[in-house]
């Protein structure tokens, strides 16, 4: 009867811990760098793209270093307008703040090109800018939107 | 007997629970004390890779500072101490923007813009300041105090058929950077070589508009007190003609060749 009792116990915790461990909350976990480099590498880029510090980052994006908690971003070498940035925000709201900042950079980086390099400015037309999960938000500006999207997506 | 023997069996199952027990909890301790040590380790790593980085870095610094010895076509390519920008400020177009992008200098203020041409950065409001306005090269200037100013304009206007309006226009910046910043040393960067492929593509951007440009650059320099620096030695060494791995795309520098670009204009300064 204890041998029961304690076997019960056993399969009762074991239960417990599989329940604990596994299964979906429903909220999404993302590596920004992960998703970043797989951005960097599911898409054909024209431009050697640079890591980019947050400091960097921010700057160009006129967004306050207190929203971020975590990026990871490459910028292009001056050489076209690609860019890839995925940056996790600290909150819900931050992150309703960030996007904006993120879509009026393309939008402005588009009118400079316009008449400098149409290809460019095109490629800032389509640029893909999505916020996962909340706090998420991603920027990838880059010649196959199509492939972005499908890449944020998983 | 048999009561004694069922007792000795009960307690023998009893232990043999136990030990499975326990040998779980030791499992597991085992592994967090492995997972802590290593977490240790990498932590340690991280920190001596990042002081021996700083060591090599100092040490290369020190190498490259002897202005007498400098072998200015054979500069390094990795980052140096470039503290001696701090107080600069970087005027230009797109290539000045790679420079930025690939070397991520915050303390010298560049004021480039993709596109812009020695006309427009005077005449329209194309420099965007760190609070997002945009204006024109003399406000953008007067923005801060600075001990040098660099400029590198001209690749967009290589295919200019008005070069002497060109050099009027570069001589206005020169003269527009002297007014706000009195106490500045003027750099006026030669407009840098593209690679063979591109000269090869038969459009205006090509090494002998390059060339003929860069001696407007030099009398706009000589005529309006402003410092010259050639920087095809550097960039290019013997050939005037840039390197195919120093740039993506024939024009913009890759990270390395901007930090070439920085050496060069490290030594060319001090």
């Amino acid at each position: 009867m204890k041998r029961l009792i304690i076997l019960c116990m056993m399969v009762i915790m074991c239960g417990c811990f599989l329940v604990g461990c596994g299964g979906d909350s429903g909220k999404k976990e993302v590596d920004v760098n992960t998703l970043a480099e797989e951005l960097k590498n599911g898409i054909t880029y024209d431009d050697d793209l640079v890591d980019t510090t947050t400091e960097m980052m921010c700057r160009m994006f006129n967004v306050s270093k207190d929203y971020i908690a975590e990026q990871k971003t490459y910028n292009n070498s001056g050489a076209s307008a690609e860019l890839i940035s995925v940056i996790k925000c600290k909150s819900k709201e931050a992150a309703q703040i960030v996007k904006p900042a993120l879509i009026a950079y393309a939008a402005e980086r588009k009118q400079m090109y316009a008449s400098y390099n149409p290809t460019e400015a095109n490629k800032l037309g389509n640029a893909v800018i999505e916020v996962i999960d909340g706090n998420y938000v991603v920027i990838c500006v880059s010649g196959n939107a199509a492939k972005a999207k499908e890449i944020i997506s998983k | 007997m048999k009561r004694a023997y069922k007792k000795r069996k009960r307690r023998y199952k009893v232990n043999y629970t136990m030990l499975i027990g326990l040998i779980a909890v030791i499992v597991m301790a085992i592994v967090c004390i492995v997972g802590l040590v290593m977490m240790l380790n990498l932590g340690g790593k991280d920190s001596d890779e990042e002081s021996s980085s700083q060591t090599q870095q100092q040490t290369q610094a020190q190498s490259t500072e002897a202005p007498s010895q400098v072998d200015i076509k054979n500069l390094p390519d990795q980052p140096q101490d470039y503290t001696c920008f701090n107080n600069s400020a970087f005027v230009g177009d797109s290539r000045f923007a790679g420079l930025l992008n690939n070397t991520q200098l915050l303390e010298p203020d560049f004021y480039c813009e993709v596109g812009v041409n020695v006309s427009t950065i005077c005449k329209q409001n194309v420099i965007k300041l760190e609070d997002g306005t945009k204006v024109n090269l003399a406000t953008a200037i007067a923005q801060g105090s600075y001990d040098k100013v660099f400029i590198q304009l001209g690749i967009n206007e290589v295919g200019w058929d008005n070069i002497d309006y060109f050099q009027q226009c570069y001589e206005e910046i020169i003269n527009t950077i002297k007014v706000k910043q009195p106490t500045a040393t003027v750099y006026a960067i030669s407009i840098i070589p593209v690679t063979e492929l591109k000269d090869a593509e038969g459009t205006y951007v090509n090494n002998v508009n390059v060339a003929r440009f860069n001696e407007r650059i030099k009398a706009a320099s000589d005529k309006c007190g402003a410092v010259y620096l050639d920087a095809t030695p550097a960039l290019c060494g013997d050939a005037k003609v840039l390197p195919i791995g120093a740039s993506n795309d024939g024009v913009h520098l890759n990270k390395a060749n901007c930090c070439k670009l920085l050496n060069f204009l490290k030594v060319s300064t001090q």
